[in-house]
């Protein structure tokens, strides 16, 4: 297992998690959201590419369009 | 072209010219300068305001809307005399007499598919501001400054979320690195609603709105070093907690819109 960190909060992995297997697994929507891994904006068609590693920081937030 | 301030604006600007990052070069970079605000609800109007009131030369607001009751309380320029009119040509009026350097143009219309083909408004301007309400007009913007190679600035917020960048085209690098607005949220995403539907804080609306003008500030008095620093940040404001964040945008090798391959 690796330890990363999710919107602020410790969450345990197995190795070679995707970054969309860890979106899955927190039962988001990807097509509602944007993801930044350690202060970069991932785009949503590389998450299924690119593996989480251990202490990466992963925040998600979603679109907002009001003005 | 103007190479030195009148009295009156040395006068007028004195807050601006007294900045060493501006001065009085800074300031005559803004009384040159064109914008276009897409959008005059609660972000345009005060993005509209801020501009012509630090001397921005000409502003073109677009704009569909007509006031109503419910606008009042974060539309700060419109009052109960104004309901049923077209927010445009109120904004024109109100600022017209207040800020005397800016020439308001005002275009009723929502931006559509047409003026994305015909994109004279996008091309002749320094800077288009998104401060639209929905995500297909965004969408809709961003391909058009893309396309004409232009410089956007887009402000959102919905309840305690806001969200700030700027994308700027170079002859270098093209919109490699940063990307493009669809680059952060591809055609097929799920979007929040709007103010009017999700609720907001004028407070935190008009924050948004400030530093959108900001940004455009900073934008129109830099060379091109220091815009090299402004554009392709994600900002992310949390109006519950005071915070802001940073974060780098990406571009999507994938994207349609702002990939070499289809510009
Ligand atoms: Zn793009």
């Amino acid at each position: 297992m690796i330890t990363i960190e999710f919107n602020g909060l410790a969450q345990e992995l197995g190795y070679n998690s995707s970054l969309l297997q860890l979106i899955e697994l927190k039962n988001l929507n990807p097509k509602s959201l944007a993801l930044v891994l350690n202060d970069q904006v991932v785009p949503r068609s590389r998450w299924a590419q690119i593996e989480c590693q251990h202490s990466d920081k992963i925040d998600v937030f979603s679109a907002v369009a009001g003005g | 072209m103007m190479s030195k301030l009148t009295d009156k604006q040395y006068i007028r600007y004195s807050s601006h010219v007294l900045l060493p990052e501006i001065g009085e070069l800074g300031q005559l970079k803004l009384l040159q300068s064109s914008v276009l605000i897409i959008g005059v609800g609660g972000l345009g109007h005060a993005v509209a305001q801020q501009l012509a009131a630090a001397g921005v030369k000409h502003i073109t607001l677009m704009d569909d809307d007509t006031v109503e009751l419910s606008n009042l309380p974060r539309q700060l320029l419109f009052n109960e005399q104004d309901i049923g009119q077209l927010k445009v040509n109120i904004v024109r009026q109100k600022l017209s007499t207040a800020y005397s350097d800016c020439k308001i143009t005002a275009v009723c219309k929502r931006f559509t598919a047409e003026d994305f083909y015909s994109v004279d408004s996008v091309n002749s301007v320094d800077l288009v501001f998104d401060c639209t309400d929905n995500f297909a007009s965004r969408l809709l913007i961003n391909q058009a400054v893309v396309n004409a190679k232009g410089v956007l600035i887009s402000a959102a917020i919905s309840g305690a979320n806001g969200q700030l960048f700027c994308i700027a085209h170079s002859k270098q690098s093209n919109f490699h690195g940063s990307g493009c607005y669809q680059c952060l949220y591809p055609d097929d995403s799920n979007v929040s609603q709007s103010c009017a539907q999700a609720g907001v804080l004028t407070s935190a609306l008009l924050s948004m709105a400030s530093m959108q003008s900001l940004l455009g500030l900073n934008w129109l008095t830099s060379d091109v070093s220091q815009r090299d620093r402004l554009k392709g940040q994600l900002h992310l404001f949390n109006a519950h907690n005071l915070q802001w964040r940073k974060v780098t945008m990406s571009q999507d090798p994938d994207c349609c819109i702002c990939t070499p391959s289809c510009i």
